[in-house]
């Protein structure tokens, strides 16, 4: 059995409305990256790889089982939800037992593995606390510890840092990159930061399409010798702003230092700089956008 | 891993704060009603104008004369009740139906208006006590068969609507007679050899507790399977390797198990009670008396109860069973008429008999009886399959039409 | 003052319409089974007492519907207007749909001929529904899970059926129907007690 996701052709709509658009992507092993803006249909295609929604149109295998075979993919799946929790009475270790039994694992296996787990994601020390006396980041993390606990060949996230401190998002993405040496690991985030400390591959979706799918380095390649940045005056701010897509802009004084995209060099002394995820991802949306202003 | 997820159900469920208010209802209800009945199995003492309450007759005389002495009454007063729900409903005739029952009382009894009126009016003169009188009787006019009676009572049910006392359904069970020495004596014999003493008791309490055992399950299944939603823990569980049936059936037995050991408690309490009244008299009580009480009369119901509160949750996602299940009970508890040991059990789901006397009637219906638990306990296994397919399709996301729908849209208000 | 009206027609959009057209739904299926013409004044009351009155819990526990969700009440608990007065408007209109409805009702069985002082019964059975409903939102409140303020006053209607009416006094929620009006000054002050102690308890909920 290979390590390895194949998507091909997955479509679906609810009613008019086209969440998934002839999507094709293979995944292989490693952390790989899931790109896009809120509603762009990461959450369907993850739902729909995690078996808790209906495919449409086209195939998927993961590890060379057909999704449609529930009962097998869910045993080689584990899952993190965007939003999420457990039952709040209950204590770290009850929750983790409880799934686990849910998971099919023996008393054996759940004793074994499920202290280890806890250790990993550092809730050790919390097995004993009720699920609602938890914050935000412990969540997470326990999040993380139930998702892997049956030990699956795959692990799904979804938007796994939103609402974390730095620190704790950090913390979480070495975790997650742990955890992707033996898996394969899909992220989905609208959170850039998150991509481009972790992933080696990563596709990019808007409007249920795939725009981009790759590795960093072809991604980051799209808008390179496209980025400049320059010092204005905060006067002429508005005009450049109308003309160019602006990525990042710090003021200092009266002056602030603009960074923008351009395809071709500007009329006017900007210095070129390398490109960022940001400033690819912020590129292939304008192009995008242009698209539409066409149509 | 079946039994493993049953037995963590059932501490889910005995840390569950419904479970425990619906312990105390169950316990509230059983104490206030049934708490310490009055135990009597003393055998009746002969006495003159001794009253021993009343049995049903069915003997044909009986009914007839009852039943028209009856119309009679309710003629003379031009007051027409009917209970078609339990509550009383009033019936204006107009006068051709006046008339029409003015002329079925005069083919049934041969008795004019004018002379059932002097008779009446007589009968009230002699009434000494009027809550323990009899009931006012018309003999039958000779050679008018039964089936003519049947025939007139049937034209009487047209004019009055369904509800009234006339109906066939209700006066081929009997009809309330005084009963006699000889009846009162029989009854107490019933009590103590055939029922054994506990079996009469045993009768009274699951039919207090089968009142409260038609409501209180669903609020406990209904937030049961609220519950994974309210703790966002949905998704989590539905992704999970288990399959839907061992999902579901884990938590519906736990249910059902953690919620009949009130009933099993409270019946133990009442067989103490028998037994510590019986201690010294010549009675061999039956101990096993209550257990058909708790798995044959009380447990059918907690199950359809319970089945049907989790598969309109899982259908829904909301708390619409608790509303069905209170219009279902309301009726059900209300409609039975005013006489609670007739042996109407029908599909009745909350079965009544609420003497521990009148044994006999019981017996008669025992297969009717064994018809409404089989049934409801069908039913309740009809549910469950249901709700293991709803709960297979929700996990499959088969019916996530839109996103949104039947997934319960969260509301949200900015009031 | 305006706000106030915003607050009360977005509840209506949003939360008690469904309750209201439930209520209505419950009284107009009513003469299938009861009785609503010809009525005595204890019949009547009977009718309001013993059904009608049954509305009131599903319509009053409903204003703490829509925060069921912890995060919503989180985010309405930080806006300015304070949840207290939110909940005391939402009551407010709850009540009037009740009024609204009882209204209606009673005007129907008095065109259906039935005899009873009007404005008498009226109150008592305001009190009536003030005090089940209160009781349903004071549990819920309480135990911040909407079956237990559905459980609760039930279970008092039950044992109100069931139980000796001298083991509960001026309790007694039928005590129209046996002519005992001056009971319901009892149920009403306890109506509101309830109401004001469960919005006292849900507002400081956090």
């Amino acid at each position: 059995m290979s390590l390895e996701i194949e998507i091909k052709n997955l479509s679906k709509n609810y009613g008019k409305k086209q969440a998934l658009d002839h999507v094709n992507l293979t995944i292989s092993q490693g952390m790989f990256g899931l790109l896009g803006r809120n509603g762009a249909g990461k959450t369907t295609l993850m739902k729909t790889l995690v078996t808790l929604l209906k495919k449409q149109q086209g195939s998927i295998t993961i590890c060379g089982i057909p999704v449609e075979e529930t009962a097998e993919i869910r045993e080689i799946v584990g899952y993190l939800p965007q939003d999420f929790s457990m039952y709040p009475n209950m204590t770290v270790y009850e929750a983790m037992d409880y799934l686990g039994v849910l998971s099919g694992m023996s008393k054996e296996e759940r004793r074994k593995r499920i202290p280890k787990l806890l250790k990993r994601v550092n809730l050790q020390d919390d097995r004993g606390k009720k699920v609602k006396a938890l914050s935000g980041g412990m969540r997470r993390r326990l999040g993380i510890a139930q998702a892997i606990l049956h030990n699956p060949k795959v692990l799904i996230v979804d938007e796994p840092t939103a609402g974390l401190d730095p620190e704790e998002r950090v913390r979480f993405r070495n975790l997650l990159s742990e955890i992707a040496e033996e898996r394969i690991v899909i992220l989905s985030t609208h959170i850039v930061g998150d991509i481009e400390a972790t992933c080696e591959n990563i596709a990019v979706m808007d409007g249920g399409k795939i725009l981009f799918k790759g590795t960093v380095e072809d991604f980051l390649s799209l808008a390179e010798g496209k980025v400049y940045t320059v010092k204005v005056s905060k006067k002429e701010l508005p005009r450049l702003k109308r003309e160019y897509r602006v990525t990042g802009m710090l003021t200092t004084g009266n002056n602030v230092s603009v960074r923008f995209i351009s395809d071709e060099r500007p009329p006017f002394a900007a210095e070129i700089c390398t490109a960022g995820v940001e400033d690819a991802y912020m590129y292939l949306m304008g192009e995008k956008a242009g698209e539409m202003d066409v149509l | 891993m079946f039994f493993k997820l049953l037995q963590k159900e059932c501490m889910q469920t005995f840390k569950s704060l419904i479970y425990w208010i619906y312990v105390i209802c169950v316990l509230l209800f059983f104490f206030t009603q049934m708490g310490s009945p009055e135990f009597d199995a003393k055998k009746p003492v002969k006495t003159e104008n001794g009253v021993y309450g009343t049995v049903f007759s069915k003997d044909e005389k009986d009914i007839q004369e009852v039943l028209l002495g009856e119309l009679a009454q309710d003629f003379y007063e031009n007051s027409w009740r009917t209970y078609p729900a339990g509550f009383i409903k009033y019936v204006k005739l107009d006068e051709k139906e006046t008339q029409e029952i003015d002329n079925i009382l005069e083919e049934m009894t041969g008795l004019t208006e004018e002379q059932r009126r002097m008779s009446i009016e007589k009968f009230e003169e002699e009434i000494s006590q009027p809550y323990m009188s009899p009931d006012f009787r018309l003999p039958v006019k000779e050679g008018v068969s039964y089936e003519t009676f049947k025939e007139n009572m049937k034209k009487v049910c047209v004019i009055l609507g369904a509800g009234s006392s006339y109906e066939e359904g209700k006066f081929s069970q009997g009809v309330e007679v005084p009963a006699d020495y000889e009846d009162a004596v029989a009854e107490y014999e019933n009590l103590i050899e055939k029922d054994k003493f506990t079996g009469g008791y045993a009768r009274l309490f699951s039919d207090y507790l089968g009142i409260v055992l038609g409501i209180m399950p669903v609020f406990v299944a209904v937030t049961r399977c609220m519950r994974d939603r309210r703790a966002k823990m949905q998704e989590l569980i539905y992704v999970r390797k288990v399959s839907s049936g061992t999902v579901i059936l884990s938590r519906y037995i736990a249910m059902v198990v953690t919620m009949l050991l009130p009933v099993i408690f409270a019946a133990l309490y009442t067989l103490m009670q028998c037994i510590g009244y019986t201690k010294g008299m010549d009675i061999a009580i039956d101990y096993l008396a209550f257990v058909p009480s708790v798995f044959v009369w009380l447990l059918p119901e907690i199950m359809v109860v319970s089945a049907l509160g989790m598969f309109l949750t899982e259908l829904t996602d909301t708390a619409i069973a608790v509303l069905v299940q209170a219009v279902w009970w309301y009726t059900g508890v209300f409609m039975q008429g005013d006489v609670l040991t007739s042996g109407d059990f029908g599909f009745h789901l909350v079965i009544r008999h609420n003497s521990v006397l009148d044994y006999q009637v019981f017996a008669d219906h025992y297969q009717e009886f064994i018809i409404n638990r089989a049934f409801y306990a069908g039913v309740a296994l009809f549910f469950v399959v249901l709700s293991v397919w709803v709960y297979s399709m929700k996990r499959k996301g088969a019916w996530d039409f839109y996103g949104k729908i039947l997934r319960g849209s969260k509301r949200k208000s900015k009031a | 003052m305006e706000r106030y009206f915003v607050v009360a027609k977005e509840n209506q959009k949003h939360n008690l319409r469904i309750p209201f057209l439930l209520c209505s739904l419950l009284l107009i299926v009513s003469p299938l089974f009861l009785g609503m013409e010809n009525l005595t004044e204890p019949e009547t009351a009977k009718v309001l007492e013993y059904y009608v009155a049954l509305i009131s819990v599903i319509l009053l526990p409903a204003v703490f519907l829509p925060e069921q969700d912890k995060d919503i009440r989180d985010l309405l608990s930080s806006k300015y207007t304070p949840m207290a007065k939110l909940y005391g408007i939402r009551i407010i209109q709850a009540m009037l749909y009740l009024m609204l409805l009882l209204g209606v009702y009673m005007c129907i069985l008095k065109a259906g001929n039935c005899e009873f002082a009007f404005g008498k019964l009226y109150m008592g059975e305001l009190a009536t529904m003030v005090f089940l409903g209160g009781m349903g939102v004071f549990f819920y409140a309480l135990t911040d899970q909407v079956v237990v303020g559905y459980m609760i006053p039930l279970l008092y209607y039950m044992l109100n059926i069931t139980i000796p009416i001298n083991r509960i006094g001026t309790f007694y929620l039928f005590s129209m129907s046996i002519g005992k009006y001056e009971w319901k000054w009892t149920l009403g002050m306890a109506g509101v007690v309830l109401l004001a102690a469960g919005i006292a308890i849900r507002s400081k909920r956090k």
